[in-house]
């Protein structure tokens, strides 16, 4: 029942094959006949499957930093990640990894507003696989490389949106994992802890950790190493970072990215 | 045997742990009284009946004396129970973000419900001895019995529990409906009176009910001889052991469905 499975003799990190998957999505009512506009004025919605793969086929060798561009409507980036993952069960086809393949996702939810920051670094971690001793001895290292030593018995509510993207961001690079999926910024905070972040993740490079990216194309430029195009159902192209990135849909470029990172900061208002 | 364990979650037991203080510490922070709401619901709820069921409509006598502690031994168990299957229908329903980037298994967040509501059922226990001092009743060597009795009804509600959050994960009516069920349920399990009151003719019928079992063990120190013979435990644990397994599969079948509303 263990969702995750790791298969420790693949040759490659991460491989998909034959992945099939359709997702479920709940749309608003269109139509014009009275009997439509009638039930969306009572709020009633639809279910519809959006088919997100059709026989998808990519391997990922261990130390690759793999730009994940989207390509066309539905590309189903989030859930290439989830099921690189082990988040997301494919419907066909089969995805292995050698290792555990954390994610960093924008709206995971790792944080709780109605606990300290230390509180949310622990069940945080927890959740990210580590064991209560890990967690134990990693704790510190968490607080030094954020910076958390003010805020950590703060409540999450009260901290700044950019000091929360830097808790789970240090949170997630503490599990020490072989691979990562980010789908966010890719480094973050300030200038000065931007920095900091590029140099821990060229050193996690160098040891051969790999790394699935989904950020903006100036820090896909500056740190992958080869880009793959999803949408069709599947892989568009399988080439350069620079190629990928010709080939990126309009809609889902930085702004995207900037819009959800801003509605994030807005949910931190409101909440 | 590798199987077994990381189904049963033994590798998760710390993280477990951690998990639950978490979960309780958050839940009674909010109260002034803290911990004090674990006794106190359970106690209203002990009172209260006992008031109707024995000092307002004491003419026909229900279940065994003394009642208080009848009742309240097998009411800190029902109430277990409800808060534990309510709980579960609301695992999956709504934001469950942190389904999306969690690496522990996904049946671990209804165990988490479960472990933290048994926690609350172990902080309930002062009660029964409360009752007993009141009433003066002491039991026999049976009462042993009473931990095996927890480590069956989690059983249950470890099978249940998978049961109803699964369902109503595809369906959210389902998960009111399942609240009126539990309703009715307090009726036709004998928390308020005993077996013995139920007509001989239709008492193995209520075997079915696997608290019929649970209970009777609860209540076994004090009252062995409630259930007559082996027939009503029989029942009710082959019952429980088949919710189990529907549990279990259930949730095995729906787990991506579970995972794709996250």
């Amino acid at each position: 029942m263990a969702r995750i499975h790791l298969t420790p003799d693949l040759t490659d990190e991460i491989r998909f094959t034959d992945v099939d998957l359709t997702i479920s999505v709940v749309r608003r009512r269109g139509g014009a006949s009275t009997a439509q506009r009638l039930r969306r004025l009572a709020g009633d919605t639809k279910r519809v499957e959006v088919p997100i793969f059709d026989k998808l086929n990519l391997s990922v060798a261990p130390g690759e930093a793999v730009a994940i561009v989207p390509g066309s409507k539905d590309a189903g980036v989030l859930e290439f990640f989830r099921l690189a993952a082990g988040t997301l069960i494919a419907d066909g086809g089969a995805v292995e990894r050698r290792h555990h393949v954390i994610p960093m996702l924008t709206r995971s939810g790792l944080l709780n507003n109605s606990i300290t920051v230390r509180q949310n670094i622990w069940v945080g971690s927890l959740l990210l696989g580590l064991t209560p001793e890990q967690v134990r001895e990693r704790l510190d290292w968490i607080v030094g490389f954020a910076g958390l030593e003010k805020i950590l018995d703060t409540y999450a509510k009260q901290v700044s949106p950019l000091m929360r993207r830097r808790v789970v961001w240090t949170m997630t690079m503490a599990t020490y994992a072989h691979a990562f999926a980010i789908q966010r910024s890719l480094v973050v905070g300030d200038e000065d802890f931007q920095e900091k972040c590029w140099d821990y993740l060229d050193g996690l490079r160098a040891q051969g950790v790999t790394f699935l990216v989904e950020s903006t194309d100036v820090m896909l430029r500056r740190f992958c190493t080869r880009g793959v195009v999803l949408g069709n159902g599947g892989v568009i192209a399988d080439t350069t970072v620079e190629e990928a990135l010709k080939l990126r849909r309009i809609d889902e470029t930085e702004e995207a990215m900037v819009r959800e990172e801003e509605s994030e900061d807005e949910d931190w208002q409101s909440e | 045997m590798p199987y077994v364990t990381e189904v049963l979650l033994w590798r998760y037991r710390s993280v477990l742990r951690m998990l639950v203080m978490r979960d309780l510490h958050i839940k009674y922070r909010q109260f002034r009284l803290g911990y004090v709401w674990a006794i106190l619901e359970p106690l209203g709820m002990s009172v209260t009946m006992w008031f109707v069921f024995e000092v307002l409509l004491g003419g026909k006598k229900l279940g065994l004396q003394p009642y208080y502690l009848f009742l309240t031994v097998a009411i800190l168990p029902w109430w277990w129970f409800v808060n534990s299957i309510s709980a579960s229908t609301r695992v999956f329903i709504g934001q469950n973000r942190t389904l999306s980037v969690s690496q522990l298994p996904t049946q671990f967040n209804v165990v988490r419900v479960l472990v933290a509501r048994a926690a609350d059922f172990v902080l309930s226990l002062p009660l029964v001895v409360a009752a007993m001092l009141i009433t003066w009743t002491f039991p026999t060597a049976w009462i042993l019995l009473y931990p095996v009795a927890m480590v069956i009804q989690f059983a249950l509600m470890w099978g249940v529990g998978l049961l109803v959050a699964s369902v109503s994960a595809m369906i959210p009516d389902l998960a009111r409906i399942i609240r009126i069920v539990l309703r009715a349920a307090f009726y036709l399990t004998p928390v308020l009176y005993s077996l013995s009151n139920v007509p001989a003719g239709a008492r193995p019928l209520t075997y079915i009910n696997p608290l019929v079992g649970v209970l009777g063990l609860y209540r076994m120190g004090w009252w062995p001889g409630e259930h007559e013979g082996w027939k009503a435990y029989a029942t009710s644990f082959t019952v429980i052991a088949i919710l189990m397994v529907i549990g279990f599969v259930t949730f095995r079948r729906v787990e991506h469905r579970i995972l794709k509303a996250a």
